[in-house]
């Protein structure tokens, strides 16, 4: 595989923090990151979450996130951790058991390897975003289209709907949005 | 700056240590796993293969570089036809292997009788059919781990020994190509170079010769700069062309005038040949000996300073947090030692991964070799001699397989130290004591010991050769080792491979690499005793017409081809079952550890204030020294991982692509550009 992202290595980083090891199950997910940039400054924000293998060979149940970590992009140091059970920012949703399976049907028919590839590609341009957020870059609708192409196919159906509360502008703009770069109507719940 | 030599006295010393600390706190097993580790890193070869046209001065280059001017025969009508290899012994000790591949057998010789095996002159056609020369000497210049390897011209390569050649050219630490001053290099010599040799050893050294009979060879060198970097793809700046003379260094010896040592510029020769040991091997042969060290460190320091910080708590409060903290960590461990822990699903995906990468390579070979069969079949010299038609195909099937199993080599050990990584991350230990950040090519100092395997287990193939390791590169006979290390029976030149692959892949990818150039190696081995019964058929076929030899060889590629696949696979398996072992032992370990220190700080409640001082007065001691190992050890990966200076101007062989993180430009906003308020709270 290709040299890794930056936001790879965060992940491992994540893993290591004392706070992570103390509030976060060693089992959980570490979801899709959502970018912040707040008063000039660029945050990203790690969704934790839940899954088990389950008796059928090649599936693993997916539960919803129950936490959120939030880290300065430039230095990596935590700045909030959101358990989501004492903030509920959704109360009419369903945040206990399973609410799917991976692997989703637009990624059923990888393999192993080419869906890792998808992921390697699709942090690539996370790490580019947060990038670009940091130094006040523009975003070509192109590049845009890219991203939310990769985001689409990569995206956990059953978790879409967590996502899009979590970081309802950032996945609004982004999974609404296809490879053509036109916008289609997108479900809006923040 | 220290030398590569200094720092492996310091390890040796520090195991040496280690191992006397074990015995005392009578830690047998650890013990044992130090002295037999300090063994094998004090066996650590560093290979460097010389190779170039023929006469152009290889040899006499060899002599000097050693210091031994009657080592290989350099006479103006002399050349070498047989690879040989130099490495340290304690006595002169001159072996020459001879007979036809799957009959080998060894014969010692003296320096004198060298000529009569190793040059065309004194074994015309190799009628001795000498397959390789293993030299031992008490030369100081080897005492470090190094091996030289003195190859025949490649122009006129000589077809039998091309395959030992190869294999060792794949699997060399450093190269050096060797030219005389007296003509520039030759299209041969590039595509030689560009062909056989950048593909698989990045570290090249382009050694000039002869430079004392020729006043303008400054030319020349630059010209083969122009000429090879232009091959390479690099700049000039990038290719390392050192211009010596060996006769000066010779003169030398003998005047002990330093003008002639320098005349020689034999100095500037050894110090990059240092370099890039030092960059390369050295490096991972010191970060794994350094990782076998911490950890053992480690083993032996955390019973005693849980016993120690006990005595040092004044209350069964205090002692009640620091034995929760230890049992957690043991928790943590025995879930990991599950059937279903993540890092075993880890492992089976990524084994998967690489399984359908090297089938993909491998097919691919294949695909090449059956249409390099198509090229040699329409040569007319290979035609009238299909033996050496099936010398070739050998050639070609053993070089796939070799950097099949290099591939498979350097993916498992990437596998294994990133399933290292995770399961550290998401344990929150760290299984290995130092703690220094891991990037990729660091990632060999966080590999644990996993050289010598418990006595319950079945050590790989290679080890149980491990006679013929104090010898040289090479495989040991099976009479000499009793073993099943695809001895001499197999082919030699599957042996060859699998040997000088398991060996020298050890240290590269550690663990998975001795492991995989075992199997493989018997495997080709066998193979190589197939291909053998064949020849010997197909030397009846001469002047017979292309369709009449393709009949017969075609089906036999392809039963190759299975056999191959067979081979494959096997490493494969081998390969996930012993990292899966290997993994497990080390977390297994590491939970004894833990148990050790909560059996300590449980005997040390039950002692009473007074007793608690004199135990506290009587730790302190080994814990400073363990302390203090550690600190040595810290500081010795330190500069281990430091890049040697001027490592920025290494070479880069064609088609290296440097990774370039792609700069986002501070941008003026473009007609339908965004600004990123997606992401504005």
């Amino acid at each position: 595989m290709e040299n890794r992202n930056s936001i790879e290595d965060l992940i491992q980083h994540i893993r290591k923090m004392p706070l992570f090891r103390q509030l976060v199950p060693q089992e959980a997910g570490i979801g899709w990151p959502i970018p912040l940039r707040k008063a000039g400054k660029v945050y990203v924000t790690f969704p934790c979450f839940g899954f088990a293998r389950t008796a059928e060979q090649g599936k693993t149940a997916l539960y919803p996130p129950f936490a959120l970590l939030t880290v300065t992009w430039t230095n990596w140091i935590p700045v909030e951790y959101v358990n989501l059970r004492f903030r509920n920012p959704w109360p009419e949703g369903q945040w206990e058991g399973q609410v799917g399976e991976f692997p989703h049907e637009a990624v059923a028919h990888l393999t192993v390897s080419q869906y890792r590839e998808q992921r390697h590609a699709l942090l690539g341009m996370y790490d580019e975003m947060l990038d670009r957020l940091a130094q006040g870059s523009s975003f070509d609708p192109a590049w845009e289209a890219r991203f939310g192409h990769l985001l689409r196919l990569l995206m956990e159906p059953s978790l879409e709907p967590y996502y899009r509360v979590l970081g309802s502008k950032f996945f609004a703009h982004f999974l609404s949005t296809d490879e053509q770069g036109e916008r289609s109507t997108g479900q809006s719940n923040g | 700056m220290i030398t590569y030599q200094q720092q492996r006295q310091q390890v040796i010393q520090l195991f040496q240590s280690a191992a006397a600390m074990a015995q005392r706190f009578k830690h047998r097993e650890l013990e044992k796993r130090l002295n037999e580790s300090e063994k094998h890193f004090a066996q650590g070869k560093l290979v460097v293969v010389v190779c170039g046209e023929f006469k152009q001065g290889k040899s006499s280059l060899i002599n000097a570089l050693l210091g031994e001017p009657d080592l290989f025969p350099v006479d103006i009508d002399v050349t070498t036809s047989l690879v040989s290899s130099i490495t340290y012994g304690p006595t002169e000790n001159i072996t020459v292997m001879i007979g036809e591949p799957g009959k080998e057998r060894e014969r010692q010789i003296q320096r004198s009788e060298i000529p009569d095996y190793v040059t065309e002159q004194r074994n015309p056609q190799n009628a001795w059919l000498a397959r390789m020369l293993i030299i031992e000497a008490p030369n100081e210049q080897l005492k470090d781990g190094l091996t030289l390897v003195d190859t025949p011209g490649v122009g006129g390569l000589n077809k039998r020994h091309s395959d030992v050649t190869y294999a060792f050219l794949q699997n060399a630490d450093v190269v050096l190509f060797v030219s005389d001053a007296l003509r520039p290099l030759s299209t041969h010599d590039l595509q030689f170079i560009t062909e056989q040799v950048a593909p698989h050893c990045q570290n090249i050294i382009f050694v000039v010769t002869k430079i004392d009979v020729k006043r303008d060879f400054q030319a020349v060198v630059e010209e083969n700069r122009q000429k090879l970097a232009q091959a390479l793809g690099g700049s000039g700046d990038t290719i390392f062309i050192i211009p010596v003379s060996s006769r000066s260094k010779l003169a030398y010896l003998q005047s002990q005038d330093s003008e002639d040592l320098e005349d020689s510029n034999f100095m500037a020769l050894e110090n990059e040949i240092w370099k890039l040991l030092r960059e390369q091997r050295a490096r991972i042969l010191l970060a794994e000996a350094l990782s076998t060290l911490g950890e053992a460190i480690t083993e032996m320091e955390r019973p005693l300073r849980g016993e120690f910080e006990t005595y040092q708590q004044q209350n069964a409060q205090q002692v009640q947090v620091i034995e929760s903290q230890f049992r957690e960590a043991e928790q943590r461990l025995k879930t990991l030692l599950d059937n279903d822990a993540l890092w075993r699903v880890r492992l089976s995906d990524g084994m998967s991964d690489i399984r359908t990468d090297l089938t993909k390579q491998f097919q691919e070979g294949f695909v090449l070799i059956r249409r390099q069969l198509d090229r040699y079949l329409d040569d007319d010299t290979l035609r009238e001699r299909p033996d050496q038609l099936m010398n070739q195909l050998q050639t070609d099937i053993n070089g796939l397989m070799s950097i099949i199993a290099k591939n498979l080599g350097q993916l498992a050990g990437k596998l294994y130290a990133d399933l290292n990584s995770d399961i550290e991350a998401s344990s929150g230990l760290h299984l290995n004591s130092l703690a220094l950040v891991p990037t990729f090519s660091d990632r060999a100092i966080s590999l644990p010991s996993w050289n010598m395997p418990d006595q319950s287990q079945q050590a790989p193939t290679w080890y149980q050769t491990g006679g013929a390791w104090d010898k040289v590169v090479f495989i040991a006979n099976s009479a000499k080792s009793g073993g099943t290390g695809g001895g001499i029976a197999g082919g030699t030149a599957g042996v060859v491979l699998g040997g000088i692959i398991g060996f020298l892949l050890g240290s590269v990818a550690a663990l998975p690499g001795a492991v995989i150039g075992g199997v493989i190696g018997r495997g080709l081995g066998q193979l190589g005793g197939l291909i053998t019964g064949f020849r010997g058929e197909m030397a009846q076929q001469r002047g017979k017409r292309k369709a009449e030899i393709a009949r017969l060889v075609t089906p036999f590629l392809e039963d190759c081809q299975r056999e191959c696949t067979f081979i494959l696979n096997e490493a494969l398996k081998t390969t996930e079952r012993t990292v899966r072992d290997e993994l497990r032992s080390q977390i297994q370990r590491e939970k004894q550890s833990y148990e050790q220190t909560l059996q300590s700080i449980q005997d040390a409640r039950k002692l009473t204030r007074a007793e608690a001082d004199g135990k506290m007065a009587e730790l302190k001691g080994p814990l400073d020294t363990l302390q203090s190992m550690r600190k040595r050890v810290e500081d010795l990966a330190r500069l281990a991982l430091e890049p040697a200076p001027g490592a920025s101007r290494r070479p880069v062989a064609a088609g290296t692509e440097l990774p370039q993180r792609s700069h986002a430009q501070p941008a003026e906003m473009l007609p339908g550009a965004d600004s990123g308020s997606f992401a504005d709270e």
